[in-house]
């Protein structure tokens, strides 16, 4: 495998929320060890309250961890220079999920996509206006010039994903990290926005993380990448795409797979969900021991109510928190 | 279905909305016979003009939308009557009793302060002000937990006290208290968790059973119509393009619009390999000329640049509107 990119060690994070007496502490990821590798694309995926996007912001540099270690390129970003960090900031970027508010709505299509090849100076100041049209031919809104001095909301979603997308690669970034980045966009628009990402991709080489509660489009843009299933701020499964499809471990994984819907009447009446209780725990309140034990079927008292488990290889890449899935109990 | 009873019969429903830029073709002349207990799923993506629709049915359109033709006809217990031209009094009767809505994002039409239990006597002593407390509280107890809630707790809590999928699952009981004999329900799912949304969605299919409920189910997701509908129409640029049962749409889609749809949904087994719909949603302030979908259409010929085809039946009960299937 190639070099280590990303390194998460023992992330913690926790809001407080609530009034001045009545202040509780949220914990939204618990114990993230993660690593992500050059030029991969990798997937979140988990339910919305998951913590996906949190992590994902943590990623970013955009939320800070209560506690743990995030190495980027083998260094601790909480301990680079100012100007490291820039750099990372710069090298990491954050696709978001609606690009109905993501662009400034008073901004033309140019002004959107010059300011930060200006300010980062990517390119000579003669050379802006060459550059922004070169942006626009890469995600495909061509002619260039008959986008240039549209404003968004002269623009439809699939079209206003692309300047957010040109503006990202603008900064030629390393990693790009993608949360939910075509959920917003019509049907017949998305599969142009991933697409679009695959040939970034290819062409520059990026590392790719994709967060989604949708696992049919992370198969299409990585069916031989890494993912990991989050539930209540935790990893509870991590192994490649379509091994995760097949050969699910983790019950709760099993569960999301049989909830998802398929276009395809016979094949999406037949999948059963098989829970102890529909409701997710509330995240202020956690239960102890596997965070899924009150809804998993196969949760046995005095083990799973009692212990969390760890995250374990239980074959070759293929981890797994669960107190069930060594195969012995199940 | 053929051989079923009507329910809703829309005729000729034409809705523009004014706009700074001129009119919004909303609607483009529709022609939908609705039966009694099917479940009926309308896809679209944004701006086909299903809401539209859903709302020009229970009069709830905004005020800038014109209707400029057209008729929705119901039939009530032998009797028919056009939901348009009624009496709005005598409409608001029809409300909730005949036919319950669940807006988009339902779960945000609760209102903040009121418990849930007075959600329930406030809708039903607004259509029946005699109905006692108790009577109310013991028919919500029933439709909660026919929608797999806790009336226990659901009762006594406040909206922001329950999560989103049990909000959606009281709006949904609430739209059940009064036995109307239609809900339509735009989006129901969409804001859901993956497991709520498919346990919700399982859950109708027993209550339209127990209620003998009509179900219109709005929706822009093709796996919710292949999870609940048994007959599906296909909306595009304010016009109907195809329906037809659920098998025959999904196994055997005749209108190149729908065939695209269902070839640019990303799946879980199989090909990875998709096709993309080319071009961009149309201007409905200025729609094309023709067949609306033919700037889009691989298969467009000349005549569909000039004139527009009309839904015609290809197969029994599935009809289509492409010139494709008109020799």
């Amino acid at each position: 495998m190639s070099k280590e990119l990303i390194k998460l060690m023992n992330v913690y994070v926790s809001f407080r929320i609530g009034g001045l007496f009545t202040k509780i502490t949220v914990n939204v990821l618990r114990n993230i060890n993660l690593t992500i590798y050059d030029g991969e694309t990798f997937g979140l995926v988990g339910e919305s309250g998951c913590g996906k996007t949190t992590l994902g912001k943590v990623i970013a540099g955009l939320i800070k961890p209560t506690s743990g270690k995030i190495l980027y390129k083998g260094k601790d970003i909480s301990a680079m220079t100012k100007d490291e960090f820039l750099t990372f900031r710069r090298e990491v970027q954050y696709l978001h999920q609606d690009p109905f508010s993501s662009l400034n709505p008073v901004q033309t299509v140019y002004t959107i996509l010059s300011r930060p090849l200006i300010k980062h100076k990517i390119v000579d100041p003669s050379n802006v206006e060459e550059e922004v049209m070169e942006l626009l031919r890469m995600v495909g809104l061509t002619p260039p010039s008959d986008f240039m001095y549209r404003y968004p909301h002269q623009l439809s979603g699939g079209q206003r994903q692309r300047v957010a997308l040109a503006r990202i690669m603008s900064v030629r970034p390393k990693v790009l990290i993608a949360d939910e980045p075509v959920s917003m966009i019509d049907v017949s628009q998305r599969i142009g926005i991933l697409r679009l990402l695959l040939d970034l991709r290819k062409e520059t080489n990026m590392t790719i993380i994709y967060i989604t509660h949708d696992l049919a489009t992370l198969r299409y843009i990585s069916r031989e990448g890494r993912v990991a299933v989050m539930y209540l701020g935790g990893i509870v499964e991590l192994t490649d795409v379509e091994r995760l499809l097949t050969k699910p471990l983790h019950p709760y994984t099993q569960i999301l797979l049989s909830a998802l819907l398929e276009p395809d009447p016979n094949i999406t009446r037949n999948k059963k969900v098989n829970l102890r209780s529909m409701d997710i725990p509330s995240i202020v309140n956690l239960p102890p021991g596997c965070k899924f034990h009150t809804r998993c079927p196969y949760a046995i008292n005095g083990i799973c109510d009692v212990k969390e488990p760890d995250l374990v290889e239980v074959e070759t890449n293929h981890y797994v928190a669960c107190h069930l899935a060594k195969g012995d109990l199940k | 279905m053929s051989n079923s009873e009507l329910i809703l019969s829309i005729r000729n429903l034409t809705v523009k909305y004014r706009s700074r830029r001129g009119y919004v073709n909303a609607l483009r002349n529709i022609n939908l016979d609705i039966y009694r207990n099917e479940a009926i799923g309308i896809v679209g993506e944004s701006g086909s003009g299903k809401t539209t629709l859903a709302l020009a049915i229970i009069r709830q359109l905004p005020n800038n939308a014109r209707i400029v033709s057209g008729s929705i006809i119901f039939y009530n217990d032998g009797n028919k009557v056009d939901l348009l031209t009624m009496n709005y009094n005598e409409f608001r009767h029809y409300l909730w009793e005949k036919i319950a809505f669940v807006p988009q994002g339902a779960m945000n039409s609760l209102n903040p302060v009121l418990k849930i239990r007075d959600h329930f006597i406030e809708t039903v002593k607004a259509h029946n002000p005699d109905a006692s407390k108790e009577e109310i509280v013991r028919k919500a107890r029933e439709v909660l937990k026919i929608t797999l809630l806790d009336p226990d707790r659901v009762l006594n809590s406040y909206p922001h006290q329950l999560s989103g999928g049990m909000k959606q699952r009281v709006m949904i009981s609430l739209a059940l208290i009064l036995n109307p004999a239609v809900i339509i329900m735009d989006e129901p799912t969409s804001s859901l968790d993956v497991v709520s949304q498919k346990i919700i969605l399982q859950n109708l299919k027993d209550i339209m059973r127990m209620f003998n409920v009509t179900m219109i189910i709005i929706t822009h997701d093709m796996g919710v119509v292949a999870e609940v509908a048994n007959r599906v129409v296909v909306m595009y640029a304010g016009k109907i393009m195809e329906v037809g049962d659920v098998e025959s749409i999904f196994y055997n889609p005749l209108h190149p619009y729908t065939q695209g749809l269902l070839k640019a949904v990303p799946k879980l087994r199989g090909e990875t390999e998709l096709y993309s719909i080319p071009g961009e949603p149309p201007d409905l302030v200025n729609p094309p000329s023709g067949c609306s979908f033919h700037p889009r259409c691989p298969f467009a010929m000349d005549m569909c640049t000039i004139n527009e085809p009309s839904l015609k039946e290809v197969n029994k009960g599935h009809l289509v509107a492409c010139f494709k299937y008109e020799t």
